[in-house]
Parts: structure tokens; sequence; C-alpha cells
């Protein structure tokens, strides 16, 4: 277990009820005791703190609700989990460099619809770096988003919103572009693209697969039985 | 009329030369092919040169020189015998000023459990090369190195890191991904590196036979993937 990192975990409640149950158990064992800051819509009894969300469902207030976590953990460093992402235990032993945003960049995506281009379960890659992912040091995490709330003070406009560290989002912003430390584990990051997503095109079933693909990967397996466990 | 050439290297060492070359062909179609091979090659169309028996990282560029010289077409791809390739790699293409790299690249090794990994790294197998561009900036690292190219310095063209080292212009270039992937295996029959520059004598052996089997994978793995299927299957055409 890695003492020196809180997990804060972001949910709007809205994922299937299986799923929640199968991502609990999942998150559980990965952070092998580490601490969980649960920010969820509805109350939620397990964890070490439950925070319920005080803005409406946004962009924005992902990172809104991120910062209040990050308030409240006590570690030096701070990682994000989502609902629909399921995390192995050595992504939370990573400590990325105090002055950098941390990405780990081993992430598939497991989209949960078909289409006529997509016919078959895949987990596939991006070359991009996904909130999901993102594991840093709490007091860097802290200065990047009270500097974007500074500014947007009524929350960032959703067309310009994204991830901490990410050039161009940072630039559209017009803030800090803060520098970003990539890494990655050798078990992979899973997440789930799904109709109940913040993002539209995932909403909209439209987004389409990143470039690299897999059937069959290790720890998590094969995407045609993984898929089904998001119900 | 065509606007690549495809530009096969081979030394003609690898076990699985009749599987490579008959999903070669299917791969590059009606491309024009230049092999340079140290043996003659039996039922490849287009042009065939030989190469000698030497093998270096200065001489893989030597040859790519000679085929790009040799060429007509717009673009080179480079085909190494140890890629299995698709078609659709071949219908990449960078800007003419600007060395494109497919990074839809997986790698096997012939060595350890059988499985799939990914690096985001340019490879020299997986170029898509703009012909005069890659004459101009091989010229231009032999006019500097008369003698071949330092071992240590070879490297892929268009490479920020590898023409900063050997001192030469940096030349323009970019990732791209193709639909299907490219699969390259690592095996014993490649050209042994020695490693660094200032080699640490308790991490890194000199035994050039232990250096044959001593890279990572990836961290990205699969064991299965689209198109080529399951590792353990695939592996079993060059073993």
């Amino acid at each position: 277990m890695n003492k020196d990192i809180t997990a804060i975990f972001l949910t709007q409640n809205e994922v299937p009820e299986k799923w929640a149950e199968f991502h609990k158990k999942c998150l559980l064992e990965a952070l092998d005791g580490a601490p969980l800051i649960i920010m969820s819509r509805k109350p939620m009894d397990w964890g070490n703190v439950n925070v319920l969300q005080d803005k409406p469902k946004s962009l924005s207030n992902i990172y809104r609700q991120l910062l209040r976590g990050a308030y409240i953990a006590q570690t030096d460093y701070i990682a994000v989990v989502e609902d629909d992402t399921l995390y192995p235990r050595e992504h939370f032993l990573q400590l990325p460099p105090k002055d950098k945003i941390g990405y780990n960049m081993n992430h598939w995506s497991l989209f949960t619809w078909i289409t006529e281009h997509h016919t078959k379960p895949t987990y596939s890659w991006r070359n991009r770096r996904g909130n999901y992912s993102m594991l840093s040091y709490r007091k860097l995490v802290i200065e990047a988003l009270e500097e974007r709330f500074a500014k947007y003070p009524d929350g960032t406009p959703d067309r310009i919103t994204g991830e901490i560290g990410r050039p161009m989002v940072e630039h559209n912003m017009g803030i800090t572009v803060r520098p970003v430390h990539e890494f990655e584990t050798t078990v992979s990051i899973i997440n789930f693209n799904h109709a109940s997503a913040s993002d539209d095109l995932q909403r909209r079933q439209r987004k389409s697969l990143g470039e690299i693909q897999a059937f069959d990967i290790p720890f998590w397996g094969k995407a045609s039985e993984l898929v089904l466990r998001f119900k | 009329m065509k606007d690549l050439t495809c530009l096969f290297l081979t030394l003609n060492k690898v076990p699985w030369m009749k599987f490579h070359n008959e999903k070669m062909l299917e791969a590059i179609g009606d491309y024009p092919l230049i092999t340079i091979s140290r043996l003659p090659m039996n039922g490849l169309p287009g042009i065939q040169i030989r190469q000698g028996a030497e093998q270096s990282h200065d001489k893989i560029f030597q040859m790519m020189l000679v085929g790009a010289k040799m060429a007509t077409t717009d673009y080179i791809a480079i085909v190494e015998d140890d890629m299995l390739y698709s078609k659709d790699h071949f219908e990449l293409r960078p800007p003419l000023d600007t060395f494109g790299y497919n990074w839809n690249r997986w790698v096997m090794f012939t060595w350890d459990e059988p499985m799939f990994s990914f690096k985001r790294r340019y490879c020299n197998g997986c170029s898509i090369l703009p012909r005069l561009e890659l004459i101009d900036a091989l010229e231009e690292r032999y006019k500097k190195y008369p003698n071949g190219i330092p071992h240590l310095l070879a490297g892929e063209v268009g490479y920020p890191k590898v023409e900063k080292a050997l001192g030469v212009k940096v030349r323009k270039s970019m990732p791209m991904y193709s639909k299907t992937p490219v699969v390259q295996v690592q095996h014993i029959y490649g050209t042994p590196g020695i490693g660094r520059a200032k080699p640490d004598p308790t991490k890194d052996t000199m035994d050039l036979e232990a250096r044959k089997t001593r890279r990572r994978h990836g961290m990205i793995r699969a064991y299965e993937i689209p198109h080529w299927g399951r590792a353990e299957d695939l592996i079993k055409h060059f073993l």
C-alpha cells in the first residue's frame, strides 16, 4: 500500500448498479487500504470520506469536485478515480515528480456499444491524457485548479474544459500550461466509454476507437468478456 | 502511376522468409518493389540487388540510400524481413518534406511469453519516407561520416535525438497510424547493438549473444489483436 496517496473518486451515481458493485470490489483491491475520498451525487456508505457534489453535472464540475477532494486529502499525492474506470494496484504505487502533473499512459478504452464500424468489443488506445489516469502531487493540482477557478469563478466553459497539463486546454483557458510527467504501469487502466458519460461523443455513441487496438490483454482478459461487466 | 516504392532489405537469415514474403506481396499489391538481399529471392517481382553478409546499422542506411536513388517514386516505404505489413500501411503518406512513421506497430519477442507489446517509438521498418528528402538526409550523413555512421549514432531519419547526436539537420517527422497494425518480431538474427555509449557494467552486458534477447516489452500489451490474431499462433511462423 502506498500511504502517501489518496484516491479521489468522482461519481454521479449514474452507472449501472451491478457495475458499481464490481467497480467497488476492483477499486478496493487496487487501493489496498490507501485512503479514499468519494465525491458523489448520492450518499455512499464506504470509503474514508464521502462528500456530496455541490454543483450541477458538467465538465467544469469534475474539476471543481476534484479540487474540493484535494483540499480534504492529507497525503502528498492524489489520484483521480472515475466510476467507469478500472485500475490496477500498481497505478496507485506511482509517485511522479512533484513539479509535474502525472498521467498513466497505459490506458485502454472499452466501448460499451457496437456500431457498423466497430462490430466486436475492442480495447483501443489513443495517445491522449485522460483525467481518469491523473495521479499527481496534491499541492500542484490545487495550484492548477485554483488558478483555473480564480479566472472562471462561475465554472469553466464546457467547450474549453479539459485535463490539467493538456497544453491546448490550458492555452485556451489562458492559464499556466503545467508540465506533465507521463508514466506507464505494466497492467493497464481500463476506461469504459458509455452512454451516461460526461463526454458528448460517448453519450451519442459517435466516438471512434483509438488507433491501437486489441481483443485480449494481460490481467483484464478478453474485451468481449470484460465489457459484460458494465451492466 | 504509383507514387511509392517498397524497399525490402534482408540478409536472408530469418526463418520465416516464405511466410513473410507471401504476406508482404499481399500487402504491397501493385506498388513497385526493390529487394536488396544477400541471396537471390526467387518469386519476388521487381528489381533485385545483392548485398554482402556484413551486418551493421550503418549498412542499413547505406542500402536505403542505394535503393532510394534507384527508385523514381515520390515515396519510399522500408520493408524489413522481420515485419508483417498491412495493405493500408502502404497507403499512409506524410507531406513531402516530412518523414512518416507508422506507430500502429506491435512487437513480438521470440523469447519470453508470446505477447504483443507497443511503444510510442519510431521504427525504420515502419517508415514512409519522401524519397528526395531521404536522399538529402542520408547524403548529408555520409558527407559528414564518409567512413560510415558510428554504431552508437546510427538511427532513424527525422528522429531528433539521433540527428542532434549526429550533428546533422534535424528533419521533420511525424507519427502516423494505419488502420490495420503492422507486427514486428524481435529475434536473435538482428544486428546486435552494443548499447549505451557509456555502459554500466553492473546493468549492461557486453555479451553480444545475451544482448540479442535483452530487450524489454513495451508496457501496453496484448495477447490478441485485430487482423493478426493471437501472438501465440502468429509467432509460430517465425520459430
